[in-house]
């Protein structure tokens, strides 16, 4: 067997996404993920930190060690790697083509003149494997797609390019949510971006229970009889039927298959409770108006106020983020002719209830989700490398305007008002009201009728004959710290379990370990000797 | 019997019940609510000066004021008798929960203009119950939460000087040298960029500089954090933050003090400090 | 046109029900606000009878047979049986012709048999739709609704009504989202030029037969307003800009009366008291009898001046007390019985006065349809009553100055939903330019952008 071989690679901020293409055949031939990233942290910007804080050198080597045994198991012979296509967000890809990142961490000259760094190119490019150090052919060429500007990466140019509405005429909403959402409004080929810090709660983080999509997370729900029923996805990631429980009390209704079986929430089962809990009217924001104020889910699993703020506030970013776009552009939300929703969460969210929280415009009538674009963008490139070179033709001529929402004083009012609404229980009529009198469209009425198109069945629309492997990440770091006292303070206070301790050596699973936005590991030392910094050699 | 006369016989409520009225409360004018009635003067033209404040009407403010110095009226007394009246009932309603973020901003703002005129007649700036120097951390451009806590300070009768987003450590020391404040307050959304926080007060200690305390709070800074260095108190909602200050003015205290007995301070449970 | 510009009646207290200036008379002897309440018995026919004529037709038969068994049954003196058409009645007007002739023919033998007084109305669907090239002018739609309402004349209907949908578009827009303005145009301006319309037509049409053109209510605007606002705790639309929108329906529904149709107007027109005051037609009305079809907030206000007590609507089944046609017959007929023993013992003002004042202060929606407030409001329409938009926003105004007044008084209390969009809406109501020219343009560049389906040319505009 001499097949040639190439591999498309998406580098999320919650896991890695391979793909096998054989050459000859133009087919797919296999996928491995994983389900989480191998840097430290909840989101993009932790994973940064811990770049510039613990070592850039030890992030890239961290990431690529980690796609190394991802591509390990898509079984194919990887001398016969002839290229190797990538995307992800400028972050991602600055850490996998280890070039500077500093200048993605801080806004501003002010410290961009203090530490001298110059913004590199991210254009794009094509290195050669040993460059990156994957472990293909060395001959292997990688193909790095652009960014269209400093804020906006590949992956929102993915979204752009996949969802076909560069070359339309017409008024599109493109958006990819997920911690930090890339959102798009394209007007006749315009392209206004923003970027939304909608903060982790959006993949289930950051919720008391929640978790990334994994074996046993509670993914969405329905009203049934007088109870919600809940959707559990099983060890194969498939959505099972889980039991129908009553919300205010958690007393079971009816058991489902997935019974016993559910260890927490993700994202998109928050933002359905959400959906069902405004319905219902058990939820009124701030509050949760059961005896306890908690949400009672299946297994013990609930949502707290707390939760439900967090949840709020996220979504609250979109809908002040896709508002503040439209005013910027000077068109009304209703004269959007077509949503696209990509990435997973985009992918596995209920459209339906999407519209009833806000997340996307509920005037939305025809709504496309597209799942995984960046990958969909990667498989592309490998197929026709040509296609690097029209990319960048495409983001150099984009005729884009990019909204630095952080600045701008419309998204300023209108994210008061989302505020306003999720802590202080301001209803959505004064919120209208409020649009009204800062001179802004108010938030029109949802539609009854939306169109909803989902072309695949998974966000990763062809797994190949070889199918799916979920890979284990199992990266760790170690640390020696010469006058550790050995009390165990510090493996006490780590929330994830990641870390290890012994005779003054920390090891810690990087995967697993919040990093930078956590820190309860050194925070808590009682010597004072425990540095996050230290972490640099591999095992 | 006629119409009227039968009409006033009855007892409405006997016969049909506003349950929207009686569960959400029958919509009064600001001025009208008890504990308003007690703050807004009676007395013109302050009267009219706090009222433009509270129903958040900026030109209305400004006229007022422009008025009022045209009579001859002291500013001092219509920043205290009228603009801040007004913004006291402002407050009074936010906490109560008729008022909302936007209309604390909108009557802010209004106050703000006022007071500016005022001054301008003063020839300086009035007095107030102490200086704040309020700073984005540097490098990140997210200001939302560092203008509620300036809003909320003013609102509370301090001078905040508002430094923006993005401020260079060594700027903040330098007003911190310049302007002498009881409380700086520092905000971050980012992780990337709350390391700052540390690094201005080891600064101001090489400089010998000390102040009461230095506010950090915003997005992705936690209490922990911001406990691992000296100096320095976790604020955890932006109206905490004349609170803090009134604790600092009024009863000398310190950022040891602070941490340990923020929840006493700010009046009101708080799960962080729990 | 002769459009109103002074008051038929000269004081609300002289408004009564079973009393109108102008009754109606209509074959089989009976008269309309001559002295008496007509019940009013309307039942629609049962899923499955749209699929063929003979379904249709035997449907309509046996709704008609029920209620004249029930009406003898319980010796009811008078009543109305209305024929409310479904989307294929309309629009297969042969079948309008069948259905309605042997409805007439059912009646007929009844009243030939038992003396007693009847009225058949009979009332096309308005299935033109505005946002279907050519719009709502003669386009097959609309020629079939006029074809539909001939064919009701020539088979036999006592007389004809209809709910048009003219302005819909527009209002619809306005509703949803809270826009006072949207909603003015939709009602007080599209809505009276395409009433202008569509009457002037049907009167012509009528007067070929003997039929009576007889109203048309603002079903598709008002009413959309008050179902959207719901009960007491709803927010979809506040009860104060749903009262505002009654209000200016009343300047719109007049439209008819000025094109010559006589009554009794469509019962679902909650905005007939006021245009009783103005024209002194009779009208029909519904509420607490009409619980079959939808929640109100004011039951018993609005039989304070009927002259026509009707059930709305209700789905032709079985009961425990019958068939849908006969117990609400019965219902609305004991009603009306007892407002006719009010007559004949001269206590009808008091029973009126009682009506109005167990709803009066329930709701706004009540409050300004009370018949001392619907007069003060017809007064603000026609001081400019020959203007259709100055006439819609004085009523408007006129609905908020009433509402105002009772809050100042503290006889009605607000939430501070409908007290701050009651506030928006006037504000925006005052600020609005005097001239309609003006207005129409303004509206014109505003809606024809926002809402799709709105079409000018459907309004000649």
């Amino acid at each position: 067997m001499n097949e040639k071989y190439a591999i498309a690679l998406d580098i999320g901020t919650s896991g890695i996404r391979a793909q096998a293409h054989n050459l000859e055949t133009s087919k797919i031939i296999s996928t491995a993920i994983t389900l989480r990233h191998p840097l430290p942290g909840a989101n993009v910007v932790d994973h940064l930190h811990f770049a510039i804080e613990v070592g850039e050198e030890t992030a890239h080597k961290l990431l690529i060690n980690t796609i190394n045994d991802v591509i390990k198991n898509l079984g194919i012979n990887l001398e016969n790697v002839e290229r190797v296509a990538v995307c992800g967000n400028p972050i991602q890809l600055s850490l996998f083509h280890n070039i500077e990142i500093r200048d993605l961490a801080y806004w501003g000259d002010n410290v961009l003149k203090r530490l001298n760094i110059t913004p590199p190119s991210r254009d794009a490019t094509i290195v050669s494997s040993d460059k990156i150090g994957l472990e293909v052919n060395q001959k292997a060429k990688i193909y790095i797609p652009p960014a269209i500007k400093h804020e906006i990466g590949a992956d929102a140019l993915a979204m752009l390019f996949k969802s076909g509405v560069l070359e339309k005429n017409g008024i599109f909403l493109v958006a990819d949510f997920g911690t930090n959402a890339e959102i798009a409004l394209v007007i006749n080929g315009d392209v206004y971006t923003c970027s939304a810090a909608a903060g982790p709660a959006i993949e289930g983080q950051m919720i008391e229970k929640g978790k990334l999509a994994s074996p046993g997370a509670i993914c969405d729900f329905e009203i049934v009889d007088s109870g919600w029923k809940s959707q559990v996805l099983d060890d194969e990631l498939i959505v099972k039927e889980g039991n129908i429980v009553d919300p205010l009390n958690g007393n079971i209704i009816y058991k489902g298959y997935m019974d016993g079986k559910s260890n927490g929430i993700t994202g998109t089962g928050v933002i359905a409770a959400f959906s069902l809990g405004l319905a219902t009217k058990i939820i009124s924001l701030p509050k949760i108006k059961s005896p306890d104020h908690m949400i009672h889910l299946q297994d013990e699993i609930y949502l707290s106020e707390k939760d439900i703020i967090m949840i709020g506030k996220a979504l609250g970013a979109f809908r002040a983020a896709y508002l503040t776009l439209a005013e910027e552009a000077g068109i009304l939300l209703t004269e959007i002719d077509s949503t696209y929703m990509a990435g997973a969460s985009g992918f596995y969210v209920d459209p339906h209830k999407s519209l009833g929280v806000g997340q996307i415009p509920p005037s939305s009538q025809e709504i496309y989700q597209l799942g995984n674009t960046s990958l969909a963008m990667a498989n592309d490139i490998v197929m026709n490398p040509d296609l690097l070179e029209k990319l960048q033709e495409i983001a150099k001529g984009m005729r884009s305007k990019h909204i630095m929402l952080a600045t701008s004083s419309i998204f300023e009012k209108i994210y008061s008002l989302e505020l306003a609404m999720c802590e202080q229980g301001m209803q959505f009529w004064m919120y209208n009201n409020w649009l009204n009198k800062y001179g802004f469209q108010k938030i029109p009425p949802q539609t009854s009728t939306p169109q909803i198109h989902k072309i695949f069945e998974r966000d990763i629309k062809e797994l190949g004959k070889n199918g799916l492997k979920i890979v284990k990440i199992n990266s760790t770091l170690m640390a020696d710290f010469e006058e550790c006292t050995n009390c165990m303070t510090c493996t006490k206070n780590c929330p994830e379990r990641a870390l290890k301790m012994e005779n003054g050596t920390a090891t810690v699973r990087t995967d697993l370990c919040n990093g930078m936005g956590c820190l309860k590991c050194e925070l808590s030392c009682p010597e004072k000797i425990f540095k996050f910094g230290k972490f640099l050699s591999m095992k | 019997m006629s119409y009227e006369e039968l009409e006033n016989k009855m007892d409405q409520t006997f016969i049909a019940v506003r349950y929207n009225v009686e569960i959400e409360g029958a919509a009064i004018k600001p001025e009208e609510d008890l504990d308003v009635v007690n703050i807004i003067p009676t007395e013109e033209p302050f009267r009219a000066i706090a009222l433009a404040v509270l129903y958040e009407d900026r030109d209305a403010s400004l006229a007022n004021v422009e008025k009022a110095l045209a009579n001859d009226i002291p500013p001092i007394d219509i920043i205290n008798k009228g603009l801040m009246k007004g913004m006291d009932a402002v407050s009074l309603l936010y906490t109560k929960g008729f008022y909302f973020l936007p209309d604390l901003m909108l009557a802010g703002d209004g106050m703000m203009e006022g007071i500016k005129e005022c001054e301008k007649v003063l020839g300086h700036k009035s007095e107030t119950k102490g200086t704040v120097v309020s700073f984005v951390a540097e490098g990140d451009p997210h200001d939302i939460g560092k203008n509620l806590v300036v809003m909320f300070l003013r609102a509370g009768g301090y001078e905040a000087i508002d430094m923006g987003r993005d401020v260079p450590t060594v700027d903040v020391v330098k007003a911190i040298k310049e302007h002498k404040p009881i409380f700086v307050t520092g905000t971050a959304l980012m992780t990337t960029t709350m390391t700052v926080f540390p690094k201005v007060v080891e600064a101001l200690q090489k400089e010998g500089l000390e102040v009461p305390a230095i506010g950090c709070g915003g997005g992705a800074v936690r209490k922990d954090f911001v406990e691992s260095f000296p100096m320095s108190v976790y604020g955890v909602e932006a109206y905490h933050a004349p609170k803090l200050a009134d604790a600092i003015v009024k009863d000398k205290k310190t950022w040891k003090d602070l941490r340990k007995e923020y929840a006493d301070i700010v009046g009101e449970f708080v799960s962080e400090y729990s | 046109m002769k459009r109103f510009t002074r008051m038929i009646y000269k004081n609300p207290d002289e408004m009564v029900f079973g009393k109108a200036k102008f009754p109606v008379s209509q074959r089989w002897n009976i008269q309309i606000g001559a002295g008496y309440v007509l019940p009013e018995i309307k039942v629609a026919p049962v899923e499955g009878s749209e699929e063929s004529k003979e379904k249709m037709v035997s449907e309509c038969r046996n709704i008609t047979q029920s209620a004249c068994d029930r009406a003898v049954a319980i010796g009811l003196p008078a009543f109305m049986l209305e024929q409310e058409h479904i989307f294929q009645q309309t629009n297969n007007p042969e079948w309008t012709a069948e259905c309605t002739q042997i409805q007439a023919e059912t009646l007929e033998n009844y009243h030939d048999e038992y003396d007693i007084k009847i009225s058949l109305r009979a009332t096309p669907a308005d299935i033109r739709l505005e946002e279907r090239s050519p719009g709502l002018r003669e386009s097959d739609y609309d020629n079939k609704v006029m074809e539909s309402i001939e064919a009701s004349a020539a088979n036999g209907a006592s007389d004809v009504a209809i709910e048009t949908i003219g302005g819909k578009s527009v209002s619809d827009y306005g509703i949803a989202r809270g826009d006072p303005k949207a909603i003015l145009f939709g009602i007080g301006v599209l809505g009276s030029i395409d009433m202008e319309y569509m009457w002037k037509r049907i009167v012509n049409v009528c007067k070929k037969y003997d039929c009576r053109p007889a109203g048309d209510t603002d079903c598709a605007q008002a009413n959309t307003a008050m179902f959207m606002a719901g009960g007491l705790l709803d927010k979809d639309c506040s009860h104060t800009l749903a009262a505002l929108a009654r209000a200016m329906a009343a300047a719109r529904s007049l439209v008819a009366v000025e094109c010559g149709a006589i009554g009794p107007l469509k019962d679902c027109g909650y905005e007939n008291p006021i245009i009783k005051a103005i024209s002194g037609v009779p009208i029909a009305t519904e509420g607490k009898n009409a619980v079959c079809a939808h929640s109100d907030l004011m039951g018993n206000l609005t039989a304070a001046v009927t002259d026509v007590w009707s059930n709305e609507s209700v789905y032709h089944r079985q009961e425990m007390g019958g068939t849908t046609p006969e117990v609400w017959l019965q219902a609305t007929g004991y009603e009306a019985a007892l407002m006719n023993t009010a007559l004949q013992t001269g206590q009808e003002k008091v029973l009126r006065d009682l009506y109005t004042l167990t709803d009066k202060y329930r709701d706004p929606q009540g409050l300004v349809l009370a018949y001392d407030n619907a007069y003060r409001i017809g007064e603000a329409i026609v001081k400019y009553g020959n203007d259709p938009y100055l006439r819609s926003r004085a009523a408007a105004l006129e609905a908020g100055a009433i509402i105002n007044e009772a809050v100042d008084a503290k006889k009605m209390y607000l939430t501070r939903f409908e007290r701050d969009s009651l506030d928006s809406a006037l504000k925006i109501f005052e600020g609005l330019p005097a001239e309609s020219d003006q207005f129409i343009d303004e509206c014109l560049r505003k809606y024809s952008r926002k809402i799709a389906e709105f079409d000018p040319k459907s309004y000649e505009l």
